[in-house]
């Protein structure tokens, strides 16, 4: 039954057109080639995790694809039509949680929908609901600055969510949690997205994680940020934390920090030798 | 009494009380000693009563010239406006300056000289000039007391917009927001606590800039009464002006002070 989903997931990406294309895309600042040239494929409601040594250029290919960045060479489609701006339907969560202090959990929660011009009670009794479903209830008149860490993450995820997101990006959103938290979180995520079906990038350190997560991770090289693997994680869903233990998982895992170790070698004596 | 606690005396809650009262109490008490000292003192005799008039003498006569209309209308309501004037003007100019030095580095670059200057400069030097250039009316005034408080409410609004984090600028563009959405949504909120701070001082500025300008320039108004008193040896007169002064300004910092606590996220 467990394959049969996966191989689902698989017709289904491959039979319409991928929600992101990213084709030959190369950024850099200045004299620095940060990024590419990089090919990224994500299928509908398909969850890749990229992972890679600090600085190889993940968060910058994520901007991109965002519209927050324009790439100096390459294309990048999303949803078959090429990117011009920020898209409605891409939904950004920050490593920092992007919670606005002045404004109460609901009203952050509908802040996406207030800016798509939604009635007042209309996008408060939606972002009420999404505050349940990421397990704030009974904190939505409370202000950012009495939340945790973890709590203040998942009112961006209930925003991300608001809209009806197609696509979501992540840049590293549980960095700044505890191990445990970030474990219960990305619990969390995996039963959302798996709700909404919507594709996933979602960028992180931990290659636990990427694992939990996923169905396919990419591993980046360092500077100027390149994909030198690619692992498919043939877990069955719904998953939990157990999972990481099965041999496929664990293998994975090996899999993915053997090439890391390596790049993240690499990356350390360069900044060295710039010194 | 709690002398050998482990914490540190700065990050200890300020006490509720103190010696059994209340601490706003003794804000309190502190005047009334200070008002019956002078009381007393000025009726003992031992200063000259052009010098010092009792406290009650100077609210006794402060009461009277509430019931005088001409000192009401021309002076007490005429130097209030001017200084509601003054500070809206500077409020809302302040404001709009530090917006544009926030969005553009080129007005930034431009601007940024002359409010260095203005912190600098006694704005009543020029005095001399408005009169030339507008007589003694009340544009003057408005003038040099929008002046003269416009330059602190753009220099804290300007912090104010300017420590706006960069997450809430990145969110704003993800969730495409347009300028006017940006502004009201993220950029004014964010900025609040620091324009409030800047609006409370601008008071204070377009209180001393009216006042003052009408002492040396002006043919009425509260400052003008003051400093005519001074001049004729009338202290009585002198001192309910000086009263009335001092009533307004408490009233209006405590007033702008309740909005800034019911404003500030900051104080949540």
């Amino acid at each position: 039954m467990n394959t049969q989903t996966q191989q689902q997931r698989g017709t289904a990406s491959t039979m319409t057109t991928p929600i992101v294309r990213v084709e030959g895309v190369e950024q850099h600042f200045g004299p620095v080639h940060a990024l590419g040239p990089v090919d990224l494929t994500i299928g509908r409601g398909e969850f890749v995790s990229i992972v890679g040594p600090s600085g190889c250029g993940k968060s910058t290919l994520l901007e991109i694809i965002g519209a927050l960045q324009d790439p100096a060479r390459g294309s990048v489609e999303v949803d078959g039509a090429p990117l011009t701006g920020p898209r409605r339907r891409t939904a950004i969560v920050f490593q920092e949680s992007a919670t606005l202090p002045w404004r109460t959990v609901v009203d952050n929660v509908a802040l996406a929908l207030e800016v798509r011009g939604v009635g007042r009670k209309e996008r408060r009794e939606r972002a009420r609901e999404l505050v349940e479903v990421v397990g704030l209830g009974g904190f939505e008149n409370h202000y950012p600055a009495q939340l945790s860490g973890g709590m203040r993450q998942r009112v961006a995820m209930a925003r991300a969510m608001s809209t009806g997101p197609d696509l979501i990006l992540a840049d590293e959103p549980f960095g700044a949690l505890d191990e445990q938290t970030r474990m219960l979180m990305a619990e969390e995520l995996l039963r959302v997205v798996e709700k909404i079906g919507c594709g996933v990038l979602f960028i992180t350190h931990s290659i636990q994680e990427a694992v939990l997560l996923s169905d396919r991770v990419l591993v980046m090289g360092a500077r100027p940020g390149r994909f030198i693997d690619e692992v498919p994680i043939d877990l069955p869903r719904p998953r939990a934390h157990a999972a990481l233990s099965e041999p496929s998982a664990t293998a994975a895992q090996e899999r993915i920090w053997a090439q890391i170790r390596n790049e993240a070698e690499v990356a350390m004596v360069a900044t060295r030798s710039a010194r | 009494m709690r002398r050998s606690s482990v914490v540190p005396s700065y990050v200890r809650p300020t006490p509720r009380r103190v010696a059994g009262l209340p601490s706003p109490l003794w804000t309190l008490v502190f005047v009334l000693v200070a008002v019956v000292a002078v009381e007393v003192y000025a009726r003992s005799g031992a200063v000259s009563r052009l010098d010092l008039i009792p406290v009650s003498e100077m609210l006794s006569r402060a009461i009277e010239l509430l019931g005088d209309r001409k000192f009401v209308v021309d002076s007490l309501l005429r130097s209030v406006l001017l200084i509601c004037a003054s500070f809206v003007a500077s409020a809302v100019a302040g404001v709009a300056v530090a917006y544009a030095m926030a969005r553009s580095r080129w007005i930034h670059r431009a601007v940024k000289p002359y409010v260095n200057v203005f912190y600098a400069l006694p704005v009543f030097a020029l005095y001399p000039v408005m009169v030339v250039m507008f007589g003694t009316g009340v544009v003057p005034i408005i003038l040099l007391a929008t002046l003269f408080s416009v330059v602190i409410v753009i220099a804290n609004a300007l912090v104010g917009f300017e420590s706006t984090p960069a997450i809430a600028t990145k969110l704003a563009r993800s969730l495409e927001m347009s300028r006017s959405q940006q502004l009201r949504k993220i950029l004014l909120p964010s900025a609040l606590p620091d324009i409030l701070a800047g609006l409370k001082l601008g008071l204070a500025y377009a209180i001393i800039a009216v006042l003052a300008t009408e002492f040396i320039l002006a043919t009425t108004g509260l400052g003008q009464v003051v400093n005519r008193a001074y001049n004729n040896f009338d202290t009585i007169d002198m001192y309910a002006g000086i009263v009335f002064v001092s009533v307004f300004a408490l009233l209006a910092n405590l007033a702008l002070g309740a909005a800034l606590n019911a404003f500030d996220w900051r104080r949540r």
